[in-house]
């Protein structure tokens, strides 16, 4: 919705407030000269108005527009008939930039079918995208059950034990189908974000779940030689209620810290009770944030230009997502950097600390 | 004082039972056009008792209506045949539904990206995405028994069930009386008394009497000799 936003405010005919009380441009048709533009004061004003139609002081109107999934507040118009005292002289050099009402409701029509057009093939896109996806499940699942059949044969008394006792390469390869069961789990977040709370909330241990996607992520940290560390004390049967979405918190962030981590260093996951919650961090050294940037690092394709040049690889969209997971369960990731003044290859380096505070 | 007054409730009840008894007794049944999406045969071997199948057509949706299993692990896409359900999976899980509210469904696909299909998720009891582990696929059903293969969630399903047919409060407090008299007492269940007194005249006195049959049997209630 956002992109469909940015889009249409290219095609605004007049200057506007945006939704957070921004200036923009607009494409300017038909704007007069003398109106000398609002300012923060004017959409104060404007936004608690219930009127659709205003005018200023200056006699300019202004015209909220209520598309559904997003407000505009279009000024410096002069509407016939609805404009406020302007002087006779001034009236007369403003001749011919005078609008009917008809024709912004006209705009104002015509631009939420384009928008409603613009989301149907936007969704229909991200379906069709999702459909590709899909396809490749029963394949997977293949693998699974043919993997499972041989890591039945090998001695144990659970199948856990089975796959703690199957050969190096056997396990390996097992590991490598659940990171990429995990992987797709996260897929579903993008198309719908509501997935998030699907399914009934239970026991989870965040000690055994974090230990899990560890060595699910050990091969991919050992690539890298970065080694990952799990601290905990020894409370490490608490546990906190949560959807079957919540896994791919954990993923998120030791994949986010893997990824973001210079070689030959460590990614060092602190799990700590503190009265009835715990406390979760994960700590890795690598590109840290901008100060001016760090309000954006959840949202949606955001990159952080040290990240940028650290690693091209990545969309910027797995913190957006661990958000959204975190968001479900009432839960905020809090970052901290330490800039500690180190500077390579361009790229600030620091220390980057993600956390996040669970009710037991 | 206060408590000895009071109306004792099934809640203040349990059965002691053994998840792995119960784990042998439960039926399950896989629902997927994709014999490999979910571990069968594994969980076949593991001791449970298990089936699965491609569709739901004529032959065996009756199966489905009559509370043959406990829980149903129900895909979305290509399991039923047109004649049974215009909207597939959704439909079946909506019939389902209408039919036993108490019946265990789970929402098991890979289509949670999609907006369209969000009802199914939240109409199911529970969720499972594919593609699935065995472990994963475990650990759900050993979840379910252990949450709701119990009496406190039976009477809860079964008090819904009653209330939702119209059932008079009086009829169902006496239902649950009779209940608890007979797991307090270890003794069997009246069922005359329940289909031929206390539900006189109720359409699903015989379906009722099936369920706490079924229920008690699946838990191992037994009746003291």
């Amino acid at each position: 919705m956002d992109n469909v936003i940015e889009k249409i405010n290219r095609l605004v005919p007049y200057p506007f407030f945006d939704e957070k009380g921004k200036i923009n441009n607009g494409c300017i048709i038909k704007t007069p000269i003398e109106c000398t533009r609002c300012n923060k004061e004017c959409y104060k004003s404007l936004s608690k108005s219930r009127n659709k139609i205003y005018y200023c002081s200056l006699g300019f109107n202004s015209y909220k527009v209520d598309f559904k999934n997003f407000n505009l507040i279009l000024f410096g118009i002069l509407i016939k008939g609805q404009m406020g005292k302007l002087p006779r002289k001034q009236k007369k050099n403003l001749n011919g930039l005078f609008i009917d009402i008809s024709e912004l409701e006209n705009w104002e029509i015509r631009t939420q079918e384009l928008i409603n057009e613009i989301t149907q093939f936007t969704d229909q896109k991200i379906q069709d995208n999702f459909s590709l996806f899909h396809d490749i499940i029963p394949t997977i699942s293949l693998i699974f059950r043919t993997l499972e059949s041989l890591i039945n044969k090998v001695d144990g008394d659970t199948f856990e034990k089975k796959v703690e006792n199957a050969d190096y390469k056997l396990r390996t390869l097992y590991h490598a189908i659940d990171l990429l069961e995990n992987r797709l789990k996260i897929m579903p977040l993008i198309g719908n974000p509501e997935s998030a709370k699907f399914g009934q909330v239970t026991k989870c241990y965040p000690y055994k779940m974090f230990d899990k996607v560890c060595r699910l992520f050990t091969e991919t940290a050992n690539r890298k030689n970065v080694k990952l560390n799990l601290h905990s004390d020894d409370y490490v049967t608490a546990e906190s209620m949560v959807y079957d979405s919540f896994m791919t918190l954990p993923f998120l962030l030791i994949e986010n810290a893997i990824k973001y981590s210079k070689n030959n260093n460590t990614v060092d996951i602190y799990i700590q009770q503190i009265n009835e919650t715990i406390k979760i961090t994960v700590s890795s050294f690598g590109p840290i944030v901008k100060k001016e940037n760090i309000h954006k690092i959840f949202e949606k394709g955001f990159k952080d230009p040290n990240a940028q040049k650290f690693s091209s690889k990545g969309s910027g969209i797995g913190l957006y997502l661990a958000d959204i997971v975190a968001k479900a369960h009432n839960i905020i990731i809090s970052y901290k950097c330490k800039n500690e003044g180190i500077i390579e290859n361009e790229i600030e380096m620091g220390t980057n600390k993600f956390s996040i505070i669970l009710n037991l | 004082m206060l408590q000895l007054f009071r109306n004792q409730s099934i809640n203040d009840f349990r059965i002691p039972h053994n998840p792995d008894e119960i784990r042998k007794r439960i039926k399950i049944v896989v629902i997927d056009d994709d014999e490999a999406s979910f571990p069968t045969n594994l969980l076949s071997t593991s001791g449970y008792t298990i089936e699965w199948w491609d569709k739901v057509d004529d032959r065996n949706l009756e199966r489905l209506e009559k509370n043959h299993f406990d829980i149903i692990i129900l895909d979305i896409n290509d399991i039923a045949a047109p004649s049974i359900s215009s909207t597939d999976g959704i439909g079946i899980l909506e019939r389902i539904k209408e039919v036993n509210p108490a019946q265990i469904v789970v929402a098991f696909s890979g289509q949670e990206f999609n907006i369209d299909k969000t009802h199914f998720f939240k109409k199911a009891d529970d969720t499972l995405s594919k593609p699935v582990d065995f472990i994963k696929a475990k650990n759900l059903i050993d979840r379910i028994i252990d949450q709701k293969i119990t009496l406190i969630y039976f009477w809860s399903s079964l008090n819904g069930y009653l209330m939702k047919e119209g059932v008079k409060t009086k009829q169902i407090k006496r239902v649950e009386k009779e209940l608890i008299s007979a797991i307090k007492n270890q003794r069997s269940v009246d069922y005359n008394l329940i289909g031929g007194k206390i539900l006189k005249g109720v359409e699903i006195s015989s379906k009722v009497i099936f369920l706490i049959k079924k229920f008690l049997s699946i838990v191992g209630f037994v009746a003291a000799a």
